[in-house]
């Protein structure tokens, strides 16, 4: 018991020091703690009404309160790959050299959990439901000690479901090559999406999340007995509701033995994939054959040589993939199947003006919020070299080929998001031209982020930890805010391109669009040129100010 | 125990450490391969190898990081695989890559390691304080304050302030400033002869020939060499001239002739 209350004590303390330990640390703190409890407030005051206003429409009150339990539950797991600062306790690899028997290492890290500041965010969110329940029901509160019951199992289901998370992040993904998951994953998700839209896969309609109140549905998702628990609670079928959330406890049961299991594993030494050295003596191996076969002058180019040394340190870590990547990759992605399949499809968008205009708003702001990262990402291209930086900025290279190369990088990784939200477009519309077009804005949009991205990164370097999950949510907050204006002039230097081609396609004269894309094309590789000439002028008189921001921020 | 008194550990002459056939393999790769070693209680042993050869991975199975694909450690007797608390409480480690709690004091952490390993808390905080004083390290900083050399000092620290039986240190001297090794050296002599085991791995040569009792030389997973230093060094000619170094160059197959590159002349 000694171990466990001083292992409790270890996690509360970090958890304190993550926002207190130094004076911007403090200062971050309390700027950000007054609005981030304000907006936490303000969202328990609303998501009753937009609960409210969600059961109006066609959808059933059964399938709203499962989907607020299954947001939840992937706001909560996605959590940690969103670059919210992690406790560093979290790590119970920390631990394993002092005699610390297996079932306290695994009863403190689960029980730690819940000392996390960040564990208001699903307990707002719950307290938020519990306030629906008694403002909007039926006349019966009879359920409402059930319900109260049900929403701590569904905050107990969330912490385990965010340590199996961890344990993942931490113990099991280090060993794998990322970007062949990745790739994987891609093409799986892209391919799957285009056999639904082009109808060569078809949903069963007993598995269909839209198929009203059909239990076998439920069972098949984990926060799907919370809901119908919830639903019979709230409509005064107590008993009923009750049999529902002992149901619900199965999904309880596999997250312990997993997240034991997981624990254990790392606490014996045993191999859960491969290990770092072999694979890198394959990749050593691979690197020998293809420089003896394949060698051209290209390649040994400063630029290219930068722009690759960038691309196989920053694909092969996980950590920049989940902070970096996933968030301004996927979201996006996200957004545009949701829209699709939501709104689109289904017409769940059919209900009162403010409904509609918060969905719309709300999107619209994530996608801002977005913008504002991917330009964090491109805007601040010495981040990531927080080892390397004197290499780099000592290398005999001059200045404009440094900024090329990690431009090279920056434009290959983003015109790769840029085929892919264009082929999903796609999915919109009939006409081929649209997407093509798209895809042009797109990567003229990408052109003039990565000049503009130079300029910023000079003027305001500062250091983006990513080898672990160190960010603050609130710096991001503040670096977003600055991004946000510089997204401003890339909007602006963007418009004439945007009112080109959308007063071509309004017209419906395709033929214009060849012409269109050569001179949007041209503009945005004029300004980059632009802005990366003026950027290599400057960088020598900001070199001192980069190497001390990236080496010690 | 003996007539009431407690034994004499350098009296016992069961080895501490008993490397068994010990093997680990990562998928085709073969780390550590069937190796059998034995510790004498008391000995200040050192690990030897080039990049590569298998000494960190040797370390992780004996401290109990990493599962040995076949083969058996056994520690003071004892299995490490069936008794890995017990044999954890017996261990103080530094390992190679440090992995302090950034946002604690230093003290915080002595106190932390001391209590974790059983100590009372103010038997640990009297014994960190000693600790900090003696090798002068900054109780009041947080550990993501302190130099690199610091943050070794407080892994020393926290690795032997529960009066360990055996102390593995991997790299023990990287990056710590010439007086403080002084002092850490005095304080590794003191442990050896109150009867305490030290297992070492280090790079430096010339250490391990100062401090060291007996030696192992690894080589691609397998010994290639073990003794005292004076047996290898000697090697049957009591004339000898060479090195610890010359051994361990000539044990390893490297080149003797002095390193040239073809464009630099």
């Amino acid at each position: 018991m000694d171990q466990i209350a001083l292992l409790l004590k270890l996690r509360f303390i970090l958890t304190l020091r993550m926002y207190t330990r130094t004076l911007t640390s403090r200062i971050e703190s309390y700027f950000f703690f007054p609005l981030f409890i304000l907006g936490l407030v303000n969202f328990y005051a609303f998501l009753p009404y937009f609960i409210h206003e969600a059961i109006v429409f066609p959808a059933p009150p059964v399938m709203v309160f499962d989907i607020f339990f299954l947001f939840l539950l992937i706001m909560w797991i996605s959590v940690p790959l969103m670059g919210f600062r992690l406790n560093e306790s979290m790590d119970i690899k920390k631990l394993l050299h002092y005699p610390i028997p297996f079932p306290i290492l695994y009863l403190s890290t689960t029980l730690g959990n819940f000392f996390d500041v960040s564990s208001l965010l699903p307990l707002t969110f719950l307290a938020s439901i519990l306030n629906f329940f008694l403002k909007f029901n039926s006349g019966d509160i009879s359920g409402f000690t059930g319900a109260f019951l049900l929403c701590i199992l569904v905050f107990v289901f969330l912490q385990l479901s965010h340590q199996l998370v961890i344990l993942i992040l931490y113990n099991i993904l280090p060993r794998f090559n990322p970007m062949k998951i990745m790739a994987f994953l891609l093409l799986a998700i892209v391919g799957f999406m285009v056999c639904l839209n082009l109808r060569v896969i078809k949903v069963p309609d007993e598995f269909s999340i839209f198929n009203d109140e059909n239990l076998k549905f439920h069972a098949y998702l984990p926060t799907g007995y919370f809901g119908i628990s919830f639903y019979e609670f709230w409509l005064g079928n107590v008993k009923l509701g009750y049999r529902f959330m002992l149901q619900s406890i199965i999904w309880i049961f596999p997250l312990l033995i997993l997240n034991g299991f997981l624990t254990w594993a790392t606490f014996r030494g045993v191999d859960l994939g491969i290990v770092r050295t072999q694979a890198k003596a394959k990749r050593v191996r691979k690197a020998i054959l293809v420089n003896r076969h394949f060698s051209p002058k290209w390649a040994s180019h400063p630029a290219i040589i930068i722009a690759s040394i960038q691309a196989k340190t920053l694909l092969r870590d996980w950590h920049f993939i989940f902070y970096k990547m996933l968030p301004g990759e996927i979201t996006p992605i996200l957004i545009l199947l949701i829209i699709k399949y939501y709104f689109m499809e289904y017409g769940i968008i059919r209900g009162s003006e403010l409904f509609i205009y918060a969905t719309i708003g709300f999107l619209t702001l994530i996608i801002i919020l977005f913008l504002a990262q991917a330009f964090i990402f491109v805007g601040n291209i010495f981040g990531y070299d927080r080892e390397a930086i004197s290499v780099i900025l000592a290398s005999p290279v001059d200045d404009k080929t440094i900024l090329f190369g990690k431009n090279l990088f920056m434009f290959c990784l983003l015109s790769v998001d840029a085929l892919v939200i264009s082929m999903l477009t796609g999915l919109f519309v009939s006409r081929i031209a649209i997407p093509l077009t798209f895809f042009c804005f797109m990567e003229c949009m990408v052109i003039i982020l990565v000049g503009l991205g130079n300029f910023s990164s000079i003027i305001y370097p500062y250091h983006v930890p990513f080898d672990k999950p160190t960010v603050s949510f609130q710096g991001t907050l503040i670096v977003a805010i600055f991004s946000l204006l510089t997204d401003m002039i890339l909007l602006a230097l963007l418009s004439p391109i945007a009112i080109g081609f959308i007063t071509i396609i309004r017209m419906k004269e395709f033929i214009f669009l060849i012409p269109a894309a050569i001179a949007a094309l041209s503009y945005s590789c004029l300004l980059y040129w632009l802005f990366l000439n003026y950027s290599s002028r400057i960088l020598p008189r900001y070199r001192e100010m980069i190497y001390q921001n990236v080496r010690t921020l | 125990m003996m007539n009431g008194q407690l034994e004499n550990p350098l009296k016992n002459n069961k080895p501490a450490i008993r490397f068994e056939n010990l093997t680990r393999r990562f998928g085709d790769f073969t780390a550590v391969d069937s190796i059998n070693l034995e510790i004498k209680r008391g000995s200040f042993f050192g690990f030897l190898g080039p990049n590569g050869a298998g000494k960190s991975t040797t370390i992780n199975m004996l401290i109990g990081l990493l599962k040995p694909t076949s083969g058996k450690i056994y520690i003071e007797d004892m299995d490490i695989e069936r008794n890995p608390i017990e044999v954890k409480r017996i261990l103080g480690v530094v390992p190679e890559i440090l992995n302090l709690y950034e946002r604690l004091k230093s003290r915080e952490y002595l106190e932390l390691s001391g209590m974790l390993y059983g100590l009372r808390q103010s038997e640990a905080r009297k014994r960190s304080d000693e600790i900090l004083d003696l090798l002068e390290i900054e109780g009041e900083k947080y550990i993501v304050d302190l130099s690199q050399g610091m943050k070794k000092k407080v892994t020393l620290g926290a690795a032997i302030i529960h009066k360990p039986e055996i102390l593995v240190l991997d790299e023990p001297f990287i990056t710590v400033d010439a007086i403080s090794a002084r002092k850490i050296k005095d304080i590794l002599y003191t442990m050896v002869a109150s009867g305490v085991t030290i297992f070492m791995t280090s790079h430096v040569l010339e250490v391990i020939e100062k401090l060291c009792t007996d030696v192992a030389i690894i080589h691609e997973g397998k010994i290639l060499l073990t003794g005292t230093i004076d047996e290898l060094v000697k090697d049957g000619d009591m004339n000898s001239n060479q090195t610890l170094e010359d051994v361990f160059v000539k044990a390893v197959g490297g080149n003797m002739e002095r390193g040239e590159l073809s464009w630099i002349k």
